[in-house]
């Protein structure tokens, strides 16, 4: 046998073990772009009667200026108001009428709005799209109507919330001067001062075919569904989409922050560094994190929760940006105990994976979780829908929602002792008490 | 008697309105489908086993239900510590080592404690089948009770209580309990400190030998897996599981405390949540599933009415929500919103407002039908979800003790009518039988103590105090003042016998000193009909009201469906004498005497109305109405005795530059034909 064919061999080997281990039944999609720039996944499911459209626009809280805070947010509400054929509070009607949900959500980089319907009301949902995609209506009437339901859902989730500043006051520290400094609902200020003219000038900005995803997944007819995208979208023109704010991200050094809360009854410690963003695609970063803090026999929670009983719980929540990234830890303290404890064992913890690095066993765990969560995730259309969408719109790639968890099985120890190494080796750039008023 | 103001206050807007045709495309072919078959089997020892085959992933889902939860010994704390020390130490392995075990192959258990059963939940791989049985039995049948597992659990459990007291829909939800149910209700129990130091390890040890044994439970997997099989590999796993006796779960009936309002001060906080919760009936009564589509008419999402009207009309807050709870006895149905700090009383009205709607007319027969079609669409969806159809069929299961059957389910859904809903809001919604929970800052509790009677609690649920507001002046109450104009107009008897009411009208109209003439007509019928042509001029409206159903016409002829605001504002002015209304209510924010007139204070859909009653004559001889800075006035005057009952001859509407004059004729108890009352 020559050299050659036994590397080819090896090679081969490798590959089918990894199928072995990661058993799932993929998901198969079509993807097609438009004359004007849209693009559409089909993913076809015909176990149930049941169909989900996910129209996902490239624009998000990082794409707003300074002065203009929470804007896509506000927007994506704007989005359930009226538009050319549909009068005012319809929109959800007409989906509820069908027996479906309908809902939207906003982060940093994208607004994604979801409809989950029974599969023969396909055209209604695409309708619907089609009608917000141009032909909505921005009015006074709306934008002031919105401007107080905004207020008071920043109230739920952040102002009148237990820790609701921690995460605003880690990105202000860590991400000033760049779009991530401020939240994605805004400032209140912004919210209250918005004009009717800049949110026209937003949507013939960003809500072009060609800034936008359409993700069908479900049990639908593939012709009829592309003849319906033919029939509602072709007609929209495409447009220059203004270009992402430019930044330079200097990184702060080790910042101590002491918050008093009126609403916590516990105190707690946020652990913030930089982390990686979503264009490294880094995934020993999320094996790591997945050792570190993810089920009862995670290394932080073992030690932490377990053993020294410093903290009720733990976590790592990692978010990840376009281009940059921040990994925060949470502790919430047991009664008695300081905060301050729970820092000194989470960077213990931390230097000793940098040291000593993980165990096969850590490893393959990590792994196996991994591969859970990746089969786990594929029952439901809307689910697919929105991955497909994110995936193309990340990677102009909606393949990665097979092929992503091969590349995480690759992952091996000396990969994750370096992640560890370039992420958390110097001080955490954001430390963040949290300590109740009333204490 | 307001009804001239109205006609002017919605002209605008009703100018502006038009018929509602969508154009949306029409549906496809509906494709057929059947719920899930599935296997029921019991293992040797009696453990039920429902297997649900789905073979979409190589994965399975697992949910054991075990009678027994929170109520099962009325101690607080006992069913969720139980229950949390089973995977911490069997007597092969360590609390670490079970996790250890369970999540290197990715696998999950977790134990939860509500108030009727203790829920064990988790998933694996398909194949890791055997280890995840292995482990998943081992906890469920051999756990050791380890005493310094024991006191660690403790501990963190006392942690969280305290984290979750200040938030504000826990802390309501927990005085709802308590005043619906009363202090010693096992449903209204909540573990404190003190309750959990009190619990020790021979009690977990007990509440586990008790109520964790095989035939107490029923065991649902869902998955990639075939029926035989996994039965055998169960036996082989809970082969050592024994069989007891059935225990048997007292729940007692509830003491609903008799105040309807409650406090708790939450300081600085930026919202006020609100929460209104009403006790129904038990699971398996008929009446449940109609208390679920009435909270799904208030509280659906978008669709509500609740959402209609807090967040789209109001902009009042972004999350208002309905429900009823899921429990075997007494449940309860509750709605409400975390709102503006400056919208708590009139948010807290239109609460009442709708549930009063719901007893007083039958909802809309197209909105009950979306309601019902939104209902129906989402359990088809929800059955995308494995984890969904294994609660459906185990929570059916663990409720009714039979078959899921989705198609009389559904046909339960779609025979509830409109009739059905007022029936039953008339049955459970009565304002006595309403308790409302308000968490909010010290502004907030100042600004309901001067509008209601009101107990104020500490976030420990403890009394600290009742507000009582005691509107009197010289002897007189609003409670009197309105009893005494009713006496003098005639009395509830002569009143009462008045079932309809012809008003014909000449009108003067007076805009910026332009007199225009005309006239107007108007019938009213009990218990809440009316018509009235009103023509002055360039101003030509006809309004029906017919139950919930009101429409409009203008100059134009074109008759078109009233919103749903309009409604609201038309179907108040249908009722005869609705003033006797305003002590019903619990609207009233002040009470007052000035230049010989009592003045009753209310304020109703955001708007103060302010009621003038002659301290000699005991009439009333004005009403006025403030919104949004816009004062109106209407004046009434020379009243005459038409067949025993005083009605104003003259009335007198003033608002900005304009004043339209009306001289009145009555005719009582006309008859009238049902048609009068319809447009077409």
């Amino acid at each position: 046998m020559s050299y050659l064919k036994l590397f080819f061999i090896q090679i081969l080997l490798v590959i089918m073990s990894l199928d072995a281990i990661a058993q799932f039944n993929p998901i198969h999609f079509e993807k097609e772009v438009l004359d004007n720039g849209l693009t559409v996944i089909y993913h076809r499911d015909t176990s149930l009667p049941v169909v989900s459209v996910v129209t996902h626009y490239k624009v998000g809280s990082s794409d707003e200026s300074k002065k203009h805070t929470g804007y896509a947010h506000f927007f994506e509400h704007l989005m359930f108001s009226e538009t050319e054929n549909i009068p005012s509070g319809n929109i959800e009607m007409l989906i509820q009428d069908a027996g479906g949900n309908i809902n939207a959500h906003t982060s940093f980089e994208e607004t994604v709005y979801k409809i989950t319907i029974p599969s023969n009301n396909l055209p209604l949902a695409l309708w619907v799209e089609s009608e917000r995609m141009r032909k909505l209506k921005i009015s006074d009437h709306n934008v002031n109507k919105e401007k107080k339901v905004v207020i008071e859902e920043k109230r739920l989730t952040i102002d009148n919330a237990p820790y609701g500043n921690a995460f605003p006051t880690i990105l202000k520290e860590m991400f000033n001067d760049t779009p991530y400094e401020w939240s994605v609902i805004g400032n209140d200020e912004h919210i209250e001062n918005a004009e009717t003219e800049d949110f026209i000038e937003f949507y013939n900005n960003f809500y072009r075919p060609n800034n936008a995803i359409i993700s069908i997944s479900g049990n639908f007819d593939l012709d009829t569904a592309k003849n319906l995208i033919q029939n509602y979208f072709s007609e929209f023109e495409r447009n220059d989409i203004q270009e992402k704010y430019k930044y330079d991200l200097k990184q702060i050094e080790e910042r101590t922050i002491d918050l008093s809360d009126k609403y916590a009854d516990l105190p707690a410690v946020f652990i913030a560094y930089y982390g990686p963003s979503l264009q490294e695609r880094n995934f020993a970063f999320d094996v790591l994190l997945q050792i570190l803090s993810d089920g009862e026999s995670s290394r932080l929670e073992k030690r932490l929760v377990n053993k020294d009983e410093l903290a009720v719980s733990v976590g790592m929540m990692p978010v990840k940006f376009d281009r940059s990234g921040v990994a925060i830890f949470v502790g919430m303290s047991n009664i008695g105990i300081s905060p301050e404890k729970i820092k000194d064992a989470f960077l213990e913890e931390i230097d000793n994976i940098i040291e000593n690095g993980i165990s096969d066993d850590e490893l393959q765990k990590a792994k196996n979780n991994i591969e859970v969560s990746f089969v786990a995730s594929k029952y439901e259309s809307i689910h697919n829908a929105q991955i497909l969408a994110k995936a193309e719109a990340l990677f102009e790639d909606p393949g990665i929602i097979n092929t992503d968890l091969r590349q995480y099985l690759k992952v091996d120890k000396d990969d994750v002792k370096d992640v560890a190494k370039d992420f958390f080796k110097k001080q955490p750039n954001v430390i963040l008490y949290i300590n109740p008023e009333n204490d | 008697m307001r009804i001239f103001l109205l006609i002017l206050f919605l002209s605008v807007n009703l100018m502006k309105s038009q018929d509602i045709n969508i154009s949306a495309p029409p549906p496809l072919k509906a494709d057929e489908f059947d719920f899930p078959d599935y296997q029921v089997r019991y293992l040797s020892n009696a453990l039920k086993v429902i297997i649900i085959e789905n073979k979409k992933q190589p994965f399975l889902y697992f949910k054991m239900l075990i009678g027994g939860g929170n109520s099962a010994e009325n101690i607080p704390g006992l069913a969720e510590l139980t229950a949390n020390m089973c995977p911490r130490g069997t007597k092969s392995k360590t609390a670490e080592e079970i996790a250890d075990s369970m999540e290197f192959y990715g696998g999950s258990m977790s134990f939860n404690s509500s108030s009727d059963f203790i829920s064990v939940s988790g998933s694996t791989l398909s194949k890791y089948l055997d280890n995840y049985l292995s482990l998943f039995s081992e906890v469920l049948v051999h756990p050791t009770f380890d005493d310094t597992e024991f006191s660690k659990l403790k501990k963190n459990f006392k942690s969280r209580l305290l984290s979750v007291k200040s938030n504000p829909k826990t802390l309501a939800g927990r005085l709802s309990q308590k005043m619906l149910f009363g202090d010693n209700h096992p449903y209204s129990k909540i573990p404190t400190d003190i309750t959990v130091e009190k619990i020790n390890n021979e009690d977990i040890k007990k509440f586990y030998n008790k109520y964790f044994i095989p035939n107490n439970a029923t065991l649902a997997v869902i998955g990639d897996i075939e029926d035989d099989k996994l039965i055998d590999k169960l036996e082989e796993y809970f082969v050592d599981w024994e069989k007891g006796e059935k225990p048997v779960i007292n729940i007692p009936n509830p003491k609903k405390n008799p105040n309807n309002m409650y406090f708790i001060e939450r300081d600085s906080s930026k919202q006020t949540f609100v929460k209104t919760s009403i006790l129904t009936c038990n699971y398996k009564d008929e009446d449940r599933i109609k208390l679920k589509i009435a909270s799904r008419y208030l509280g659906d999402g978008f669709g509500g009415k609740l959402f209609k009207e807090l967040r789209e009309k109001y902009n009042y807050t972004y999350d208002p929500f309905a429900g009823i709870t899921s429990t075997k006895f007494d449940n309860v149905f509750f709605c409400g919103a975390g709102v503006n700090n400056d919208s708590i009383v009139h948010s807290i009205e239109i609460i009442n407002y709708e549930l009063d709607e719901l007893i007083n007319h039958k909802v809309d027969s197209s909105e009950l039908e979306r309601i019902i079609k939104h209902y129906k669409g989402n359990f088809l969806l929800t059955l995308e979800d494995p984890y969904s159809i294994i609660d459906l069929i185990l929570f059916y299961d663990f409720m009714h003790d039979k078959k899921f059957d989705l198609n009389n389910i559904l046909k339960e859904i779609n025979s509830v009518t409109p009739s059905d809903i007022q029936e039953t809001a008339k049955k459970y919604f009565t304002a006595n039988k309403r308790i409302t929970t308000i968490v909010g800052d010290s502004a907030a509790k100042d600004n309901l103590i001067n509008n209601f009677d009101i107990l104020i609690y500490n976030k420990d649920m403890e009394e600290i105090g009742f507000n009582h507001i005691e509107y009197e002046i010289n002897g007189n109450t609003p409670e009197s003042i309105i009893n005494n104009y009713i006496d003098k107009i005639g009395g509830n008897d002569a009143i009462d016998s008045v079932n309809s009411l012809t008003t014909f009208s000449k009108v003067k109209l007076l805009v910026d000193d332009v007199e225009y003439n005309g006239e107007s007509l108007k019938k009213q019928k009990r218990p809440d009909l009316m018509y009235v042509d009103f023509s002055v001029g360039l101003i030509e409206q006809k309004t029906w009201v017919n139950e919930n159903n009101v429409f409009l016409s203008y100059r134009n002829g074109q008759i078109t469906e009233a919103d749903s605001n309009q409604k609201e504002h038309y179907r108040n002015q249908a009722a005869l004498f609705n003033i006797r209304n305003i002590l019903d209510s619990n609207t009233i924010s002040g009470f007052e005497l000035e230049n010989n007139n009592y003045i009753i204070k209310t304020n109703q859909s955001g708007i103060d109305f302010h009621y003038y009653f002659d301290e000699n004559t005991k009439l009333l001889s004005k009403i006025t109405m403030e919104q949004n800075n816009m004062i109106s006035t209407i004046k009434y005057d020379s009243y005459k005795l038409i067949d025993n009952i005083l009605l104003p001859d003259e009335e007198e509407f003033i608002s900005g530059d304009t004043k339209i004059l009306l001289h009145h004729n009555y005719k009582i108890n006309d008859s009238f034909d049902e048609d009068t009352f319809i447009p077409y």
